[in-house]
């Protein structure tokens, strides 16, 4: 099989990785994924912190090996054909990795290099990828000096010096100032567009996923609870809204969370969410018509001696099919 | 192929851009010798970190019927009534024997550093005969043991200071005879007398007009000086190289924490030639290190002695492979302490008690007089091996094979161990 004549340019059968902790159990990280990804789509692998999405990288990256199934890119396994493998994607991965003490430049040269670049091709491709990240004017200073967005744009650019048909990238927005952010976007966007390349791209941020990808993975604990396009997974949410109320209290209990459910006309269910970060408490109703169950709600809150703060109504996105999935937000 | 250099550059590339670790490969060892090398040149003023150098006296002057100049030169290394506070006393610890023979077994076998044999006819040679005929000359034999150089150097500095004394006053005595003579309305002869006192008045200040000689014989019967430089350079040089392989080795630790040498391994680039790539990188660098300390000692060097100097030996090919094969052995060395290491910190830790280990029982620090003070553990050190070899080189000598030897197969199976560890754990996550 050849890249050409299959439509999906990733296939990963049966993948699972298990780590050994330092004291010798084992973490499975990730079991038993199934996944294609098409020729020329941006894919959006979907998931909280730990999820497992940079093991699920590493592992189609040829970076580590997995510890069961087997993935193919281009036709080419990951495990038994590496170099075939790897000449076909850039990847892009989560943490900067640069030599701080290099320019831009020699980063560029230099990882150029170990793709067989040389001589004109290769300054020319580095003038092109500078290009691109937008960084031609600092090009010859230190990494080190750059800020966190520019040095984010850098390890981006590396990614695409060998012009691959695949590119990972994972989570590259982490840590970075909106503008930065945006530019990154618009970038993915670009690479699919102008340079016909198939992206795989990992974030923890429902936005991101929602704004770039033709389909959507949504990866917990080591294993994909959904996948398709954004119109398929809405759906399986159905026609719920979520009431948000967020609350001035530590907890609600379950006896409120019931009368919600039997007394309000439409509402499914209820939950109560604590953030772990800054402990705010919200408490979600989904409901078939949010904006109709709004009133009956704030009153039964008030009857209850819940004190609301703020309400927020909100349509079906990632967010709400992840929280029916697992009864837990995904958090941004 | 083409990769592994393209590694390797760029690792010089990233070195040469740190200019801390520039100081610790360069400045250091060379600001070390060159003090260690003035401090030297002043032994004979008492200037010393060293303490109790084993020497033996033998001493078969039959003097004369008023004077034993080798009784007098024995006396001042070996006092009658001992003081303790006696610089020279600390400095040494001389034992007279009687035999010549058994004093140079002792040297061969390590148990002095310096056997010092005065010949009977050292007084009789230096004694006065009469007026207007010159003294004669004489030679103390010193025999040392050619590779534990610092000990009988600096013996052999005091002897020199100690001799120019007994020549000066020798000479003085003789010019006083002389004018005495001169003086005397019996013999008017007074020509010879000038000549006389004028080549005691510049022996006293010009060491090569002294009238009494120090043979300087080592082991192998060859005559030699020994230059402090040489000495401690070499073996700082060494000692400074292991920690440049150390720190080059440790650098792949370095590239797997900041990620990019996962960045690497996702390239299609082989692991091994990765690794090749890192380590020939380390080899360069420790490599040109020492050229180039070398090269720095040479010109140090110049300043000191007011002159050029080829002071690490007439032979430059053999130089050149003792250089590669120290380098050989450095690196190797440090490929398994970072193969080893969790951590680059962990990996500088255990370099450093390794280099300061090898540093000590090697010579880079401090030099007993005896080969037997370590037990033969300095035959551990790369330290030991490498220095000893560019000492012998310094001095002419070319019996420098069993150290390339040596450090070559030390090198090869620690390069080996190294990269075997590496590609294990390349693999294993
Ligand atoms: N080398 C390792 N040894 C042991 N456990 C590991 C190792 N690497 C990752 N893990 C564990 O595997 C799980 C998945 O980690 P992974 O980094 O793949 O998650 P992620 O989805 O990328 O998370 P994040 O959004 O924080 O980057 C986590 O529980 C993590 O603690
Ligand atoms: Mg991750």
């Amino acid at each position: 099989m050849t890249a050409s004549s299959s439509p999906s340019l990733v296939q990963i059968r049966g993948l699972g990785k298990t780590y050994k902790r330092a004291d010798g159990t084992p973490v499975k990280a990730v079991k038993n994924i199934d996944l294609d990804i098409l020729t020329g789509e941006i894919f959006s692998l979907l998931g909280p912190n730990g999820a497992g999405k940079s093991t699920t990288i590493s592992m189609i990256s040829g970076l580590i090996p997995p510890t069961q199934g087997e993935a193919h890119i281009g036709g080419y396994s990951i495990v038994k054909q590496p170099m075939q493998a790897k000449r076909l994607m850039g990847v892009v991965p989560q943490e900067i990795a640069l030599y701080p003490t290099l320019s831009a430049r020699q980063n560029l040269e230099f990882f150029g290099r170990m793709y067989d670049m040389q001589g004109a091709a290769l300054r020319q491709r580095v003038d092109e990828v500078l290009e691109v990240i937008d960084l031609k004017d600092r090009q010859h200073d230190r990494v080190e000096t750059f800020s966190g967005g520019m040095k984010r744009r850098v390890n981006i650019g590396v990614g695409l010096l060998n012009k691959p048909q695949l590119i990972y990238m994972d989570e590259p927005t982490v840590g970075i100032d909106p503008q930065n952010r945006r530019r990154i976007l618009d970038t993915v966007l670009l690479l699919r567009e102008q340079y016909k390349m198939t992206v795989l791209y990992t974030t923890h941020l429902m936005e991101e996923a929602q704004e770039l990808s033709d389909r959507v993975g949504i990866i917990d604990h080591g294993e994909i609870i959904a996948c398709g396009t954004q119109t398929e997974l809405m759906h399986r949410v159905g026609e719920e809204d979520r009431l948000i109320l967020s609350i001035d209290q530590p907890n609600v209990s379950d006896t409120v969370l019931t009368r919600f459910q039997t007394e309000i006309d439409g509402v499914q269910r209820a939950v109560c969410e604590i953030n772990p970060d800054d402990h705010s408490v919200k408490l979600i109703i989904f409901a078939q018509r949010g904006r109709k169950a709004l009133p009956d709600a704030i009153r039964l809150a008030n009857d209850a001696g819940v004190k609301v703060t703020s309400v927020e109504v909100r349509e079906p996105d990632l967010e709400s099919l992840f929280l029916k999935l697992t009864g837990r937000a995904l958090r941004d | 192929m083409r990769k592994i250099l393209i590694i390797a550059a760029k690792d010089l590339r990233e070195t040469f851009s740190d200019r801390n670790l520039l100081l610790i490969m360069f400045a250091a060892p060379l600001a070390i010798a060159t003090i260690i090398a003035l401090v030297f040149g002043g032994v004979s003023r008492g200037a010393s970190p060293l303490q109790n150098i084993p020497i033996a006296i033998v001493n078969q002057d039959t003097g004369s019927a008023f004077v034993s100049y080798g009784q007098i030169f024995t006396e001042i290394f070996i006092p009658a009534t001992p003081d303790p506070e006696n610089e020279l006393e600390q400095l040494v610890d001389a034992i007279a024997l009687t035999d010549p023979v058994a004093a140079r077994a002792g040297v061969d076998a390590g148990t002095y550093a310096v056997a010092i044999i005065i010949p009977p006819d050292f007084t009789s040679n230096l004694s006065y005969v009469g007026p207007g005929i010159p003294l004669g000359t004489s030679s103390i034999e010193m025999y040392a043991d050619r590779d534990r150089p610092i000990g009988a150097e600096i013996i052999r500095s005091i002897t020199d200071g100690i001799l120019t004394q007994l020549a000066a006053s020798n000479i003085a005595l003789a010019a006083g005879l002389d004018t005495l003579i001169a003086d005397s309305p019996l013999i008017a002869a007074s020509a010879p007398f000038s000549d006389a006192f004028n080549n005691a008045m510049a022996a006293t200040f010009t060491p090569s007009l002294n009238t009494i000689q120090v043979e300087s014989l080592t082991i192998e019967q060859q005559a030699r000086t020994f230059n402090p430089l040489v000495l401690v350079g070499s073996a700082q040089a060494i000692f400074f190289a292991l920690f440049t392989a150390n720190g080059g080795a440790s650098h792949i630790l370095e590239e797997g924490r900041n990620r990019t040498l996962h960045r690497l391994r996702m390239s299609p680039t082989h692991p091994v030639t990765i690794l090749l790539g890192k380590m020939a990188g380390t080899f360069v660098m420790v490599f040109v290190q020492l050229v180039l300390l070398g090269i720095a000692f040479m010109l140090v060097n110049t300043l000191l002695a007011g002159q050029f100097e080829l002071i690490w030996g007439p032979n430059p090919i053999a130089l050149l492979l003792i250089t590669f094969t120290i380098t050989l052995a450095s690196t190797g060395l440090g490929s398994i302490v970072a193969a080893t290491a969790k951590n680059p910190e962990r990996a500088q830790i255990t370099g450093t008690v390794i280099a300061m280990f090898m540093g000590m029982v090697g010579g880079a620090f401090f030099q007993t007089g005896t080969d037997s003070a370590f037990g033969g553990i300095e035959r551990l050190s790369i330290v030991y091996w490498g220095s000893n070899a560019l000492q012998r080189l310094a001095s002419g000598q070319s019996d420098i094979v069993l150290h390339a030897v040596v450090m070559t197969l030390f090198g090869a199976i620690a390069f080996a161990i190294g990269l075997w560890l590496f590609h294990r754990q390349l693999q294993e996550d």
